[in-house]
């Protein structure tokens, strides 16, 4: 996330005497802004969300779409694509959905897939994508995570990209690197994929923390499934409960964990595997016949794991209160 | 100094969904006996089977080669990835958890054992030194989900990998953490070992002719 919009906006939240008497690690400003800290223990995993927008570059309506290009309200569009955007629709069919900006002119985008059930009149917002740079620092500075010459001792990032989780560390001294080719380019420029989250694996050391600042998202939130591994951003920045937010309509529920989705939430460093049952409700994949799960809290700042049967899978996060 | 960089970097399958194996010596780095960077040699990583006395048959490399379960084998190559000399990246190598490895499945032979590396200077045949280096990585169980079904095995000795045959020791080599380096070492009448097993095999069968 950008340093310099990082401190505007946390003048800005510290200022006010809500942010000042918080004593919570959540801290809801207000509707649109606000801070959340989240902590990334030592020898443990933790599903890193990104709960807050940078800024929103841009909103208004869409036009009839043309493929993979959208007509917007919109005529002083600047670039989003020197840096990654994406487009998310707030209305209609495609409610949501959030699509990687791959090309885009003064009043139109082009995203890298069509956006299916995307019409005429559907509100939308474009946002930055995060890099691993504006995460965690071109030069780790921001948590830091530990680092050395060799991933042995290094705390390592995982981003997740079409169902394959790639593993990065910052190798010491020199910068951002892949876990299969410590010494090749820097990789401080990749970026996440519109909605999705960091799976960050810490060794030994102490308890570190990370603290974003920005704009809340509102709505449903959607992005395109991959069969397997799916890191899912949880984009929301109070509490919510597996039952709240993943509707049965969302997942592929099955008789049995074989033929289901499976939602992995992590707390404490552990997974826990949910899924739906004949989409009648929430058990652990280890008690597929034990107590409803729907209750469980999915806490803000934890990202979720989606284990997915397919591409086609209707995954999508409900904004608790608002659906 | 001649920079000569021992790296394999194979052709990414970056795009495949299947579980990945990485080896890595980035520590630092693998050493002949008389200190120098290997840069040319065989790189082989697999299991032995609990209960095989490594050390016992350190100069036998029949009887190991016998025991050793095969996951892959690279031949290091030069000048790849700008990696310092004596760095060994083996990298994106695809894992098949329903595949079977020198003749026994991934599920009864690999899955959940300890990942070992067995470094040659040259081939089975033609080495001279060698070394066999315990990582504390085990093979991927067959429920691991990703990324715990990826192999990440460290030979470092800061990932606290133990040398079976060969030890740990300096130099450091230039580039590399300031760690001892995986040393290789010498294998009495090494590869012709296995040539003698060889020739008293053809003996016996041109006696009983």
């Amino acid at each position: 996330m950008n340093q310099t919009t990082h401190a505007l906006l946390l003048a800005g939240l510290l200022a006010s005497p809500a942010a000042a008497l918080a004593e919570s690690t959540v801290l809801p400003v207000s509707r649109s802004s606000g801070i959340i800290s989240i902590s990334l223990p030592a020898d443990k995993l933790t599903l890193l969300a990104l709960p807050l927008h940078e800024n929103i570059v841009a909103s208004g309506t869409i036009g009839a779409p043309s493929g993979s290009t959208l007509p917007l309200s919109v005529t002083t569009l600047g670039n989003v694509v020197a840096t990654p955007h994406s487009i998310q629709l707030q209305s209609g069919a495609a409610y949501g959905q959030r699509i990687r900006i791959s090309a885009s002119t003064s009043s139109s985008v082009t995203t890298v897939t069509p956006i299916a059930g995307a019409a005429a009149g559907d509100r939308f917002i474009i946002v930055p994508d995060e890099t691993i740079a504006g995460i965690f620092g071109a030069t780790n500075n921001v948590v830091p995570l530990r680092s050395e010459a060799t991933t042995a001792n290094s705390d390592i990032i995982y981003l997740e990209n079409n169902g394959v989780l790639t593993g990065y560390f910052y190798r010491s001294g020199s910068g951002w690197r892949t876990l299969t080719a410590p010494f090749g380019a820097d990789q401080s420029n990749v970026a996440l994929e519109p909605n999705s989250a960091v799976y960050v694996l810490r060794k030994a050391g102490v308890d570190r923390s990370i603290t974003f600042v920005g704009y809340t998202a509102t709505g449903r939130q959607r992005t395109p499934i991959a069969a397997g591994a799916n890191l899912i951003n949880n984009a929301f920045t109070v509490n919510t409960t597996l039952g709240k937010a993943i509707p049965a309509a969302a997942v592929v529920g099955g008789a049995t964990t074989a033929t289901s989705d499976i939602v992995y939430l992590e707390n404490g460093g552990v997974l826990t595997g949910y899924f739906n049952r004949n989409g009648a409700g929430w058990r652990t994949i280890t008690a597929p016949f034990g107590a409803d799960q729907g209750n469980v809290v999915i806490p803000a700042g934890k990202a979720i794991y989606l284990l997915a049967l397919s591409a086609s899978s209707p995954f999508y996060l409900n904004e608790t209160f608002t659906e | 100094m001649k920079n000569i960089i021992l790296t394999l970097l194979l052709a990414s399958t970056a795009a495949s969904q299947a579980a990945s194996f990485t080896g890595l010596f980035t520590g630092g780095g693998v050493v002949t006996s008389n200190s120098s960077p290997l840069v040319l040699g065989t790189v082989r990583f697999g299991t032995f089977p609990g209960g095989f006395d490594i050390a016992a048959n350190a100069t036998n490399l029949t009887a190991l080669d016998a025991a050793f379960i095969q996951f892959h084998n690279s031949i290091t190559l030069d000048n790849q990835g700008g990696a310092p000399a004596g760095a060994i990246v083996v990298s994106d190598i695809s894992v098949d958890r329903n595949g079977t490895y020198d003749g026994v499945s991934y599920a009864a032979g690999l899955a959940n054992q300890a990942v070992f590396a067995w470094v040659l200077n040259g081939t089975l045949m033609t080495a001279t030194e060698h070394g066999i280096f315990r990582s504390t990585t085990n093979f991927a169980s067959l429920t691991a989900l990703p990324p715990n079904d990826d192999i990440l095995a460290n030979f470092d000795a800061s990932a606290g990998a133990t040398a079976s045959v060969g030890s740990f020791s300096g130099p450091v080599l230039p580039g590399l953490g300031m760690e001892a380096s995986n040393r290789l070492v010498a294998v009495p009448e090494a590869g012709s070992s296995v040539l003698t097993m060889l020739a008293g095999l053809a003996c016996l069968v041109r006696r009983r002719r």
